[in-house]
């Protein structure tokens, strides 16, 4: 039960943020439009999904940078800043459907080995996230305007593959009045989509580490973030293995709060001294200041 | 020593604090709306119509 427990939450949480079952009943209504739609949920969940009880926040800030007159995105800045205060990129780990999705593809058995990137590929690529946030969120979708004075979401319409697996497929296959509208940019996105989880089956969660926007702000509150990853420095003993068994290619052991860090904890069982825990910062740091007085030696006993 | 870390503990609840403000007031200002209007209805770019 506690090794798959970030499993167990990972499915719940899906199940739950998208338990609207009328939506996925032929002929009934395609979409849950309550009055949680006005919220958020913390990770990737498209909000055309037919289950979905709440909004996507990548689409939500689009939707109101989209809007004629323009004004700053307080609602939705505001819940994601205080979310990646509070946890950083915990919720990449623990709470995103499409996270746990590209795992279980990741698990899947291939003759091939998986693909390690080398890095000087991997580091430049990371910083894809970043240029998909700042253009395609935040940039295009304020200034861009079209003749209408609309704006348009481009990071929804031309690259999001959570919104054509959980919108687009669904609402096509449940909808005929759909499957006649669809053209180039359907297809734009299914092959996007394909790629995605087909290169999910050789590399772990290749959307979250090199296009994931959400994955990108949250990232930027890891070092100040209320919940973080503690190393006891007087525990550890430099054997390596929590960066070994990080897919997320971190090395928690030289850099806890990195930005890469989706805080799965799988360190933190790997770890054979328990070196590494979660923490409410300050609270840690005080205890290991309290340890550093006492003697000790066991450093590096491990490793003979 | 002490100090410096309550006062990290400190600044990141005052900026939490700060961010649910401004998500309050933005809600206030009617943002909540203006996301409602999207997700409640389908979103032809997101699934790829356009």
């Amino acid at each position: 039960m506690a090794k798959h427990l970030r499993k167990i939450i990972q499915t719940g949480w899906g199940l739950l943020t998208n338990a609207y079952v009328k939506g996925f009943l032929p002929g009934g209504q395609t979409l849950y439009t309550g009055p949680l739609k006005h919220f958020c949920v913390p990770g990737m969940n498209c909000y055309s999904c037919p289950g979905a009880l709440g909004a996507c926040p990548v689409g939500a800030l689009q939707a109101v940078l989209n809007e004629r007159h323009r004004r700053f995105p307080a609602y939705v800045f505001g819940y994601l800043a205080a979310v990646g205060l509070f946890v950083g990129r915990f919720i990449c780990g623990w709470l995103c459907l499409f996270g746990l999705l590209q795992e279980l593809l990741y698990m899947i058995p291939v003759p091939i080995p998986k693909l390690d990137i080398p890095d000087k590929i991997d580091r430049p690529l990371r910083r894809l996230k970043y240029l998909v946030l700042s253009v395609l969120v935040i940039g295009l979708p304020l200034l861009y305007r079209t003749k209408y004075g609309a704006g348009v979401p481009f990071f929804c319409k031309y690259l999001c593959p959570v919104g054509t697996l959980q919108g687009g497929v669904f609402q096509v296959l449940l909808n005929d009045t759909l499957r006649p509208a669809l053209g180039w940019l359907f297809r734009w996105k299914m092959l996007l989509l394909v790629l995605c989880l087909l290169s999910s089956v050789l590399i772990y969660r290749p959307f979250c580490k090199y296009i994931c926007p959400l994955g990108a702000f949250y990232s930027l509150f890891q070092r100040i973030s209320l919940i973080r990853i503690r190393l006891d420095n007087n525990k550890c003993v430099d054997c390596g293995i929590c960066q070994r068994v990080c897919e997320m290619n971190v090395d928690p052991h030289k850099d806890p709060d990195s930005a890469e860090c989706i805080r799965c904890g799988e360190c933190m069982k790997a770890c054979p001294m328990h070196a590494l825990s979660f923490s409410i910062i300050g609270k840690h740091k005080r205890q290991s200041e309290d340890e550093k007085s006492k003697p000790t030696c066991r450093r590096r006993q491990h490793q003979m | 020593m002490k100090d410096i870390h309550s006062r990290s503990v400190f600044l990141t609840l005052l900026l939490i604090l700060a961010a649910v403000c401004m998500s309050v007031l933005g809600a206030a200002a009617g943002e909540a709306e203006s996301v409602f209007g999207k997700a409640a209805v389908i979103c032809m770019e997101c699934i790829g119509i356009g």
